[in-house]
């Protein structure tokens, strides 16, 4: 295929790619065209905007005002305890540094005297840049207060609903029903994980050490496994950039009808039941 | 400490830099517009509100992938969401055995969404679906009923080529044309509104 054919060929596919129908085999050739071919690739970028515009088309659905700040919080709060895995760039690289503005020093060799009238020009001159200058910096003075003010109410809602998932975490861990159970690794790298289950509430706090990242597209889930073998699901996670994860849940159980705890390895989303072999599992030994 | 008129690469740029409160101004600005995404592939609260913190997550941890000449920063958000949200589609499918007709909205305008899924847990879920199918019906309403069909498959169903061409039994050289004619009519309004705050 020459690659003017190839060219052709491939230019069919943009919208296809761009509306993610493209099988893995096609979207890899298309890939490898898309390295040497600029006019494809602005094309398809294009295509992507007008796929992303039905989206953007259907009437808005706003989520729940306490929903959005509720997610709002969880986001930065992660972000935060993510960030150690991530190289920070600080120095304001991209503020609007304002350069204050040269004054140079009018050249006067060989120049006339100024008239009265220069005089009151360079005078009305001197007022208006004052006055810009002092209107540039009270707006400047706005906007640091502006920006202040809004990252007060950023670390005021992380430090709240850090405080609240603490007590929680807390309150799973301390209480006088809680049974504890260990889930050690099937290989070598040692993953570890541990469950408190706060038996008189149903609260389950599960937390895990060395896990490694999942694939893209993937994503962790436990599952609490019952004696008669059915496997429910604790919910799904993700580890943080060290590998530690806390899951909590509210499930009512009884309390000899649990058999073991696993974590797998599944879509991300979530699966019904696990598709993969358990990178962690535990018995139920009754350590309290 | 990001304003709020950076522009949207600007801020992606500081996440990757690990600025997580350009991630809330990003929150702050397309959080409706993923959301909304999010509800009318999933149909259900919980789990659009799940795929949206999902999304901006995945656009925390890949922010420094983000490459502006494959599209803005909403077309790259919204393209995770739509992932996002198939997957749990997909989930959902594999879990309740769903027929593949329960998501996908129909195009002949008679009920849509609602029209071809199993019945609905209760009315207001009906109407909440025919609601959803009348919605997407309208907003795709400038192409002929036949791109929009393949659109809706696409975009709404999550579907390949191959299992668009298999559901409506056309040739495969007629899904690609319709696709492409369908996104050119679409194109075409954009040029005028292309990045920036929604």
């Amino acid at each position: 295929m020459s690659n003017l054919a190839g060219h052709d060929i491939v230019r069919e596919m943009l919208a296809l790619d761009a509306l993610d129908a493209l099988s893995p085999s096609e979207r890899a050739e298309l890939d490898r065209h898309l390295t040497t071919c600029d006019e494809c690739a602005r094309e398809l970028a294009s295509l992507r905007d007008a796929a992303a515009s039905i989206g953007k088309s259907l009437p808005p659905r706003p989520l729940p005002t306490e929903r959005e700040a509720a997610m709002r919080a969880r986001l930065m709060s992660r972000a935060l305890d993510d960030r150690a895995g991530v190289t920070p760039i600080r120095g304001g690289s991209f503020g609007s540094a304002s350069t204050p503005p040269r004054t140079a020093a009018a050249g006067r060799s060989g120049a006339a005297r100024p008239t009265f009238a220069r005089w009151l020009a360079a005078a009305a001159l001197l007022l208006a840049v004052g006055a810009l200058a002092y209107g540039v910096t009270q707006r400047s003075a706005v906007e640091r207060l502006s920006v202040a003010r809004a990252e007060l109410r950023d670390s005021t809602t992380i430090l709240s609903r850090r405080l609240m998932d603490q007590q929680a975490i807390l309150d799973g861990l301390t209480g006088p029903g809680v049974r504890v159970m260990d889930a050690g690794a099937t290989n070598a790298r040692r993953p570890f994980g541990r469950m408190f289950w706060d038996q008189p509430t149903n609260r389950w706090t599960f937390v895990a050490y060395n896990l490694p990242k999942t694939g893209p597209g993937r994503t962790y889930q436990l599952w609490l496994v019952t004696r008669d073998q059915k496997k429910v699901s604790a919910g799904t996670f993700e580890p943080t950039a060290a590998g530690s994860a806390i899951v909590r849940a509210t499930y009512a159980l009884a309390p000899d009808s649990l058999a073991a705890i696993a974590v797998t390895a599944e879509p991300a989303g979530g699966s019904a039941q696990p598709t993969s072999a358990p990178l962690l599992v535990g018995p139920t030994a009754k350590t309290d | 400490m990001p304003h709020d008129t950076d522009s949207d690469a600007a801020l992606v740029g500081r996440m990757a830099a690990g600025d997580e409160h350009a991630l809330g101004v990003l929150y702050d600005r397309w959080n409706t517009t993923v959301h909304t995404l999010a509800y009318y592939l999933l149909g259900q609260a919980d789990e659009a509100e799940d795929a949206v913190e999902e999304t901006f997550w995945q656009a925390w941890r890949e922010a420094g992938r983000y490459d502006a000449s494959r599209g803005a920063v909403s077309t790259w958000l919204s393209t995770i969401a739509r992932s996002r949200a198939l997957d749990r589609q997909r989930a959902r499918r594999r879990r309740a055995e769903e027929p593949l007709d329960g998501v996908v909205p129909s195009s002949d305008g008679s009920g849509g969404i609602a029209g071809s899924r199993p019945p609905a847990a209760n009315p207001q879920q009906e109407a909440e679906a025919s609601e959803r199918a009348r919605d997407i019906s309208a907003a795709l309403a400038k192409l002929p009923a036949e791109q929009r069909e393949v659109i809706e498959l696409a975009y709404f169903g999550g579907l390949s080529q191959s299992e668009i061409a298999t559901r409506t039994s056309l040739p495969l050289g007629t899904v690609k044309t319709r696709a492409r004619l369908a996104l050119e009519k679409l194109r075409a309004p954009l040029s005028q509104h292309r990045e920036g705050a929604p």
